[in-house]
């Protein structure tokens, strides 16, 4: 179904490219929304992500659901990224005094958790945090390729991620998730 | 390897991203209904131009076969009416110098035959005037379209053999003809004495006659008395004082 829905907006079928653009318009607007924050600019970053991949989906070879989710989900990233470099909004990159009091420990958060709350949570962290956690942890990019498309040496990469993954723990904790200190205690 | 305190576990976080809704975020003005009105006019274009471009290729393509056929047509065009000039040129050159004696029946082959009609033929009192002191030429059939066409061109092209086959059933002309329809070529004219002198009296004169003396006398009815007896004057010299 989904491959003959490719075929057909390979060939410039204006039905297909709105179905297409239909099922994956959601879930890639929170991917352009975790990395430029602002809705505007995530709508503007989609819409550029989308035309480009219609442009070029002739040249796209479709093997399974998850290769297209992840060719499209590399293509919007692509697209944030572009975004982020044209406002210039690398860096800045938080320094240690500015970030707040780190936890002990982590602790795994139960299972009424509110998702919504830790995808606002990763919005929240500032854009150099921000962008290499999400390059990191949810696209599996490694460190060197990071550097690599942020203009960053490996260590800075490193650096940023520990950074973000300390205050995502703090607002954690913050908002009512308990570490492992506290339980044991 | 014991994880560290302060590392959040990343699959945890991958975990959570996943159970996440496919819809936008709460409290989002986010409406995707207006992002693809914004889209939709962006990806028109390059349907149009993907079927422009194909055009563009079909225009070039009919326009490079038009000419290939044109420049191959133009040449065979040509080479018809200089074909047919040519065809005309042999014929004329034949009928006058290589009479088509091998095509001709047997009665045009024999030149004896009018000679000796035409001389038995002359009444009496009559000169013939032979204008040109020459044998009597063979009467020429005129060769037909057919023969030429095939003897003056070597290589056998279709659209020539097309075209003269045409001319041949536009024009048909009989390849036998009847010897009392030619019309007969006479050498001498037969004049009377009597036109003749007319004919130099009608000339124009180169001088003037008027001092001429009839020497002789013509045929008189009368004999002339010695009182109308002319007196004869013979001027010595053309001198008008004298």
């Amino acid at each position: 179904m989904l491959k003959q829905l490719v075929e057909q907006c390979q060939r410039g079928n204006a039905f297909a490219q709105k179905r297409l653009f239909d099922q994956y318009v959601n879930r890639l607007f929170r991917v352009s929304l975790r990395y430029v924050r602002h809705e505007p600019e995530a709508e503007e970053v989609l819409m550029n992500a989308f035309l480009k991949a219609f442009r070029s989906i002739s040249g796209f070879s479709y093997r399974d659901e998850n290769g297209l989710e992840a060719w499209l989900r590399r293509i919007v990233v692509n697209e944030a990224l572009q975004h982020l470099r044209a406002n210039r909004q690398f860096p800045p990159f938080l320094s240690d005094d500015e970030i707040d009091d780190q936890p002990d420990s982590v602790a795994l958060p139960d299972a009424s958790l509110d998702v919504e709350r830790i995808y606002a949570l990763i919005r929240e962290l500032p854009t150099g945090y921000r962008t290499v956690f999400n390059l990191y942890v949810i696209e599996g990019y490694t460190h060197r390729e990071i550097a690599e498309q942020l203009h960053i040496s490996e260590n800075t990469s490193k650096s940023q991620l520990s950074k973000a993954r300390a205050v995502l723990q703090t607002w954690l904790i913050q908002n009512g998730y308990e570490t492992e200190t506290r339980r044991n205690a | 390897m014991k994880p560290k305190p302060d590392e959040m576990p990343d699959e945890w976080v991958r975990q959570i991203l996943r159970r996440l809704p496919d819809a936008p975020p709460p409290g989002s003005s986010f409406d995707s209904e207006r992002l693809w009105a914004q889209l939709r006019p962006e990806l028109q274009p390059t349907v149009t131009q993907q079927s422009f471009g194909w055009m563009q290729w079909g225009i070039a393509a009919c326009l490079i076969g038009l000419m290939f056929v044109w420049f191959w047509i133009y040449p065979s065009v040509e080479k018809q009416p200089l074909a047919a000039n040519g065809n005309t040129a042999p014929k004329t050159r034949a009928a006058t110098k290589h009479p088509f004696k091998q095509n001709l029946p047997t009665e045009l082959t024999q030149t004896d035959a009018p000679t000796q009609s035409f001389t038995t033929a002359m009444p009496t009192g009559t000169t013939a005037i032979k204008s040109k002191t020459r044998a009597p030429e063979p009467i020429d059939a005129v060769p037909t379209i057919q023969d030429v066409a095939i003897k003056s061109v070597p290589i056998p092209d279709l659209a020539m053999i097309v075209e003269t086959v045409t001319v041949v059933e536009k024009t048909p002309i009989p390849l036998k003809r009847n010897v009392a329809d030619l019309p007969a070529k006479r050498p001498f004219r037969i004049v009377h004495q009597n036109e003749l002198r007319a004919e130099e009296e009608a000339r124009p004169k180169l001088y003037s006659t008027e001092n001429f003396v009839r020497l002789g006398t013509g045929q008189r009815t009368e004999p002339l008395s010695d009182d109308h007896r002319p007196a004869l004057v013979m001027p010595l010299t053309n001198k008008p004082n004298q």
